[in-house]
């Protein structure tokens, strides 16, 4: 009988948990593969496809309490988001080159117009990683409700751009406190249907993680300089500067010195990679405790080790790829964010309406010119 | 559980309306003309077949998840394989092979606008940079000239002493007087230790102390004189100029925001089209600088021992300079080859013996 398994009323009672997992599914190799060989077909004009697909292939990986994610941007939404910023933006820009050449302008006017323009686009950077944020969220569909960021892009970007000025004034200092301060703003802006997220924090507890970092990196880099004087001392860089202007260069010593001078770089890279991996294990983590949804709290478990890990699988990924396996990449990262995150609290998910956010029709075209976000 | 999978099958599922987050038991049947999705309190909604969207193609492997296109957020979702069958009969847009027919559609669409902006790309680089640079108005094109100049010749001294100017003149008069040109030229001489000859945009010339000391006659100076007013009546340098801008405005616009590997094929693309267009212009060029030679009455034997001399210098040695300016004048063997065939005219020397020692002297200040 039909009637027996339907309940009269919808079913409210969800269970407590939250889980979240990242569930990989084959196929993912396959459309990299179809991707490849498409853009260099189509001149890369098929990537919109190609990254709408990838997206809907690791989307469809992340369950939330069983229930997967699903993306539904189109590859046209993004051709048209890039069309409308190379015909507002970057046709406008050469133009104006050409005209610098033509009219051979005064070199201090070329100066201070392509710094104007080096601050807008800067800010503009910031409006794009927003936009590209509100773009994805209105994409992405949970049990039939979407996301969104209901801010202002520019009020990002202005404080995005004036948090840049004062990390180069500040030797860094200020990071902290932008990364809490621009997490802020996005967390408060996010929506997922008519329900707000929200974080509370402040920059304090971040700021002894930041002190090992930046003193560490300090260390590693007096260290290596040492190192090099004395290495230096043995001669054996000398392969790489002919300094006694010999016809007949030694081709071994400068194989030699190439290769010290690669470990060296190694030898910097490593300590920062470490270094960097302490601070963001603690920053993430410390940003997720600090967001709520509705009565659901977040508990982020990064470590160290585990992000050393991640980002050296995903730079040999890359290196070895020349970049074409980056979904593979996208892919490692949300993996890590997914067994990573777990969530706890109850859900009125009755509670939850569908967002009456106004969609963006076109998406990203400002955060694929200036080329930010990895999705 | 399927109840049947025939008409009127019918089968258990979950639905969200999109409206909120709850999710709803449902029944699903497929009726001849719909799918009916009923609850305990009655039918919750039909969806067309025709309108029926799937997030992912329908198989049996696979829980099956449907949208609809006139309830954009809404979601059902049928864990039951024998559903699959049953729907894909009444909806084909929603199987895997129609979803591979769309790509389809897509990258062919795709191509298509590639192919397009191929041959809108071949314009710009072919036809239309000619066509601009002839509009180019002379003020444009001095301007540009004077900029090309400043950054190539980058602080090294120009030579001019009095008598190896009045030589160049003297030269200039030559070939333009005969030829009753409407073009004004400029011609200069920097101290360049490398042999070679520029024609600049809006009419001036630029020679090196180099080229002068090197060569054996005023004649085969007088020969890339003539050879580079041909460029300038040509307008290749603008045109040069107006076609690097094209492809720099291509590339820039086709790989803005792809990967590096897409800007280094943009690269290689810009710099191969340049120098194959560089083969035609010195070919036009040669026609122009016979004709001029013709009507100077000088000898183009001038310039053939130019060209032979380059040519045998690139051949005995290795000096970098030359090669370089050999890659930039393709096919040299080819144009004195065509230069040979050319009928001789009756001619006398370009500059007299006095003032072809001036002009070789005229970086001797």
């Amino acid at each position: 009988m039909t009637d027996a398994f339907i309940v009269s009323e919808p079913v409210t009672a969800e269970p407590p948990r939250i889980s979240i997992n990242y569930r990989p599914k084959p196929g993912l190799g396959a459309l990299v593969l179809k991707n490849i060989f498409l853009n260099f077909v189509t001149l890369f004009i098929y990537s919109f496809w190609a990254k709408t697909n990838v997206r809907k292939h690791i989307w469809s990986c992340v369950h939330i309490m069983d229930e997967p994610l699903e993306y539904t941007g189109r590859g046209i939404e993004l051709a048209l988001g890039f069309l409308i910023v190379i015909g507002f933006f970057l046709l406008p820009l050469v133009a104006l080159q050409t005209a610098f050449q033509i009219f051979a302008v005064n070199e201090f006017i070329i100066f201070g117009v392509n710094l104007l323009i080096l601050i807008v686009f800067t800010f503009l950077t910031g409006v794009a990683i927003y936009r590209a944020r509100r773009y994805r969220l209105s994409r992405t569909l949970w049990r039939g409700i979407r996301g969104t960021l209901i801010g202002s892009a520019f009020t990002y970007g202005a404080v995005r751009f004036g948090f840049l000025l004062l990390q180069s004034a500040s030797a860094m200092w200020t990071h902290p406190v932008a990364q809490v301060t621009l997490f802020s703003i996005l967390t408060g802006d996010m929506r997922f249907g008519n329900r707000p997220f929200k974080f509370q924090g402040n920059s304090g507890p971040l700021y002894g993680p930041f002190a090992i970092f930046w003193f560490g990196t300090l260390v590693a880099i007096i260290l290596i300089i040492i190192g090099i004087v004395v290495t230096a001392s043995t001669g054996v860089f000398d392969g790489l500067i002919d300094v006694t202007g010999e016809e007949d260069i030694d081709v071994m010593a400068g194989v030699i010195a190439t290769a010290a001078l690669i470990a060296v770089i190694f030898l910097l890279a490593i300590p920062y990679i470490i270094l960097r991996a302490f601070y963001t294990a603690a920053e993430i983590s410390y940003l997720a405790r600090g967001t709520r949804y509705e009565d659901v709290t977040f508990a982020m478990n990064a470590t160290t080790g585990s992000l050393v890990k991640l980002v050296f699988l995903n730079g040999i990924i890359m290196l070895f790829t020349l970049g074409l396996a980056a979904p593979f990449v996208q892919q490692n990262l949300i993996r890590y964010l997914c067994e990573r995150l777990s969530a706890s609290g109850e859900l009125d998910l009755a509670s939850i309406q569908q967002s009456q956010a106004e969609m963006d029709q076109t998406g990203e075209g400002l955060a694929e010119v200036f080329d930010v976000d990895v999705f | 559980m399927s109840m049947s999978s025939n008409a009127n099958a019918t089968f258990r599922g979950h639905y969200y309306d999109g409206l909120t987050a709850l999710s709803r038991r449902v029944i699903v049947r497929l009726s001849t003309n719909m799918l009916v999705i009923s609850d305990a309190d009655g039918v919750v909604t039909n969806w067309t077949y025709v309108g029926l969207t799937a997030p992912e193609p329908v198989s049996a492997r696979k829980t099956t998840r449907l949208a609809h296109e006139e309830a954009k957020s809404a979601r059902l979702v049928v864990e039951d394989p024998l559903f699959v069958p049953g729907v894909l009969s009444r909806a084909p847009q929603l199987s895997r092979a129609a979803a591979h027919k769309r790509s389809l559609v897509i990258a062919s669409l795709c191509f298509l606008v590639a192919l397009a902006m191929l041959a809108t790309g071949y314009v710009v680089v072919s036809v239309a940079p000619q066509f601009v640079a002839r509009l180019m108005p002379d003020s444009w094109r001095t301007s540009l000239g004077e900029q090309v100049e400043q950054q190539m010749v980058a602080g090294t001294p120009q030579c001019s002493t009095p008598e190896g100017l009045e030589a160049i003149a003297a030269l200039e008069d030559r070939l333009s007087v005969g030829a009753a040109l409407e073009e004004t030229f400029t011609i200069k001489v920097y101290a360049f230790d490398f042999i070679n000859a520029f024609a600049l945009p809006g009419g001036t010339i630029v020679l090196s102390g180099e080229l002068l000391q090197t060569q054996s006659s005023a004649d085969a100076i007088a020969g890339v004189l003539a050879h580079e007013f041909g460029h300038i009546l040509e307008r290749d340098s603008e045109t040069t100029l107006v076609r690097l801008l094209g492809i720099s405005a291509i590339t820039e616009a086709a790989f803005a925001g792809s990967s590096q590997m897409g800007s280094l094929v943009g690269d290689a693309a810009a710099f191969l089209t340049l120098m194959s267009y560089s083969r035609d212009a010195e070919r036009r060029a040669d026609e122009h600088a016979v004709e001029l030679l013709e009507q100077a009455q000088i000898d183009y034997a001038g310039l053939l021992s130019f060209f032979e001399y380059v040519n045998e210098t690139e051949d005995g040695a290795e000096e970098s300079t030359l090669t370089a300016l050999a890659s930039s004048h393709p096919g040299l063997s080819e144009r004195i080859e065509s230069l040979k065939q050319v009928e001789p005219w009756p001619s006398h020397p370009a500059l007299d013996e006095e003032q072809w020692a001036a002009l070789q002297a005229i970086c001797n200040d």
